[in-house]
């Protein structure tokens, strides 16, 4: 009897660097071991923000910050997935980089040193091209959700015969997002704590991850759904009926119910307005009865990392199917009202075998994303 | 308002018809990554005298872009000009169509291409911390902080809600987004995506792109369908070369790709032959069938 074909979209090649480490292993471990990223701001002006500190990959040892940031850890990330892949050759393989705020930064130095910048340095297509050959790149800015958006296209793409695509999410600190983002707080936030009852808001973080799609390799994960919706309802105000509209659609897409996913990595930006709608969409979807999936959110850790942050759960959500572990949630200490009856929790757990993971990333202007992940041997 | 074909009759619940696919068939467009159906047009070039699509091709005097005038008072303090421009070109391929009451809202897409469209305000807030702490900061800005917010606004205000994707490729971002609406039809997640491109003038962009050729200050919008689009060759069918450097003397960046669609839909229309055109480096061959 012939078997089964595998489902979905094989992952084949992971990659990620953040403030919590260089490698997709040394960032998984440090969840593990509740480790964060969170230190001093380490080259903005302190007396000229509210915020004390950020959760930045410390490569500026001199304290002074350089164009071209964002696309150097993403060279980094790109180039650990494409190795661990057997990728060689980037030359017409194409690279889909989803991100919040792509190199405003160098913008930023630009204009403060009254000096020009080439366009192709204010997206990621220059930078790749350079260091890794690669000569067929898209830059999509969609704001915290970005790179799982371009995940759905990257998987569209393999979807539609494209052999190998590569899909990686980036952001580093810009000036303004966190100076608007301060202004709007009215109590300057110590650290992000995801779903906890005294959270006060987002603490920016870099990062960068990425990861091979491919028609034709090796599977580490499966790629069962990409589920994409746009709440239209407000800026900054996500709405858990759009939350749970597009987390039903990456269920029926991927073929599985509510019931048999095992765990969820979710947005969790430890924010009052997210947290809340994220955790209402949950227990419209799971129920809040203490038996539903279990809850991963890796900002306590990493900070906010912007567009990068949907894929960066989603390589960590690959290793916890090959470990069998879920990380805990760090900052979590006394869960809110609610997230009671949701699987948070702020210790690892063993879970060995389990199969079926969900990845949520939402954006500033309600753009909502569900990535659906199933064991490499699903069928 | 110019629309590539009648706008369909509304009648009986706005969100259950299929009005697209029971009117005539529109200008095709066909490239590189597919066909689709060119259902209608935006375009506010106020300098270049366009106000309306309807002028792409024989554009007035020019004037001056009076965003309370053409959008009402409501939602238009706060946001940059780009969002303002985007939101009006969306408008009018929109309404021209009338598609997002005659076709569910989660089955639009909605694509936005622009290179320098946030950075004045990302420019401008950078330096207001330098000089003087972010308590010298609008809260009201930070929605411009966000390279999105041309395409947020746009979908705040139509409520699509399908997909909604803003890219920026450098100066090919309009090519890009083509590209990319193409995509998202043949992959079924859209069943028509509404692609806009915007560029605004600021002295931020002046000073990061250095001595050169003016920016654009403009938007354009093509709405695009899958429905009844027939498979073409990849390869140019053929017919007159299209405008490929309109409004020379400036630069139109991410407007580039749009505008060279949108003018050679008119041409089709307005002749009745096919209209061929190059896109960017690396882009292909496209080309609009009347």
């Amino acid at each position: 009897m012939t078997p089964a074909p595998p489902v979905g979209t094989a992952i084949c090649g992971l990659g990620s660097v953040t403030s919590i480490g260089g490698s997709p292993d040394a960032c998984f471990d440090a969840l593990l071991h509740g480790r964060t990223g969170l230190a001093p701001l380490r080259v903005f002006d302190p007396d000229r923000y509210n915020v004390t500190s950020a959760y930045e990959v410390d490569d500026r040892p001199d304290r002074t910050d350089r164009p071209g940031r964002a696309g150097d850890l993403l060279v980094t990330a790109v180039r650990q997935a494409a190795e661990q892949a057997g990728l060689d050759d980037l030359t017409d393989v194409p690279v889909l980089v989803g991100t919040g705020l792509r190199e405003q930064r160098t913008a930023e130095l630009a204009w403060a040193a009254r000096t020009t910048v080439d366009p192709d340095r204010l997206h990621f297509g220059g930078v790749l091209g350079d260091e890794l050959g690669a000569r067929d790149v898209h830059t999509f800015s969609n704001a915290c959700s970005a790179s799982l958006y371009a995940l759905a296209l990257g998987a569209d793409l393999v979807e539609g015969g494209a052999p190998d695509v590569v899909v990686a999410g980036v952001d580093v600190l810009t000036a303004s997002m966190v100076g608007l983002l301060d202004r709007v707080h009215a109590d300057p936030p110590d650290r992000v704590r995801p779903f906890d009852s005294d959270r006060k808001g987002v603490v920016l973080g870099e990062g960068a991850a990425a990861v091979v799609l491919s028609r034709r390799r090796p599977a580490l994960a499966r790629l069962s759904a990409v589920a994409l919706g746009c709440d239209a309802f407000h800026v900054t105000a996500p709405d858990p009926l759009g939350i749970e509209r597009t987390i039903r659609a990456g269920h029926e897409a991927s073929g599985v119910d509510a019931v048999d996913v095992d765990v969820v990595y979710a947005h969790g930006t430890g924010t009052v307005l997210n947290d809340q709608a994220e955790a209402q969409a949950l227990a419209l979807v799971f129920g809040n009865g203490d038996c539903g999936p279990a809850i991963a959110a890796v900002k306590g850790a990493t900070g906010h990392t912007s567009g990068g942050s949907g894929l960066f759960s989603l390589v960590m959500a690959v290793l916890g199917l090959q470990h069998g572990r879920v990380p805990g949630i760090s900052g979590l200490r006394a869960v809110h009202q609610a997230a009671r009856g949701l699987g948070v929790s702020a210790l690892p757990r063993q879970l060995p075998g389990h199969s079926v993971v969900q990845v949520n990333a939402f954006g500033f202007g309600g753009l909502n994303a569900v990535a659906m992940l199933q064991r490499a041997d699903t069928r | 308002m110019t629309t590539l074909q009648p706008a369909p009759a509304r009648s009986g619940d706005p969100l259950s018809g299929n009005p697209l696919s029971a009117t005539p068939p529109a200008a095709l467009l066909t490239g590189p990554w597919g066909s689709a159906r060119i259902v209608s047009v935006g375009a506010v070039l106020p300098a270049h005298g366009i106000a309306h699509a309807d002028q792409l091709l024989h554009p007035g005097e020019p004037t001056d872009f009076d965003p309370v005038a053409v959008l009402g008072r409501k939602g238009t303090r706060y946001k940059d000009r780009a969002t303002l421009l985007g939101v009006a070109a969306a408008a009018q391929a929109l309404d021209a169509a009338a598609v997002d009451r005659t076709v569910p809202r989660s089955d639009i897409g909605l694509l936005v291409a622009s290179c320098y469209g946030n950075l004045s305000a990302v420019c401008e807030n950078a330096e207001l911390i330098d000089r003087a702490g972010v308590s010298s900061l609008s809260p009201l800005a930070l929605p411009n902080a966000s390279s999105n917010v041309v395409a947020t606004e746009i979908s705040i205000r139509r409520k699509l809600q399908g997909v909604v994707l803003t890219v920026c490729n450098g100066h090919a971002s309009g090519w890009a987004a083509l590209r990319w609406g193409m995509s998202l039809l043949s992959a079924g997640r859209s069943s028509s995506v509404l692609v806009v491109a915007v560029e605004a003038p600021s002295p931020h962009e002046q000073q990061l792109r250095g001595a050169a050729a003016p920016l654009v200050d403009g938007a354009v919008a093509v709405l695009l369908t899958a429905r009844d689009a027939p498979a073409v060759p990849v390869r140019s069918p053929g017919g007159a070369p299209g405008d490929e450097t309109p409004l020379p003397g400036h630069e139109l960046a991410a407007v580039h790709g749009l505008l060279v669609i949108a003018r050679a839909a008119a041409r089709a229309r307005e002749t009745g032959s096919a209209v061929t055109c190059g896109g960017g480096p690396g882009e292909g061959d496209w080309a609009v069938l009347p």
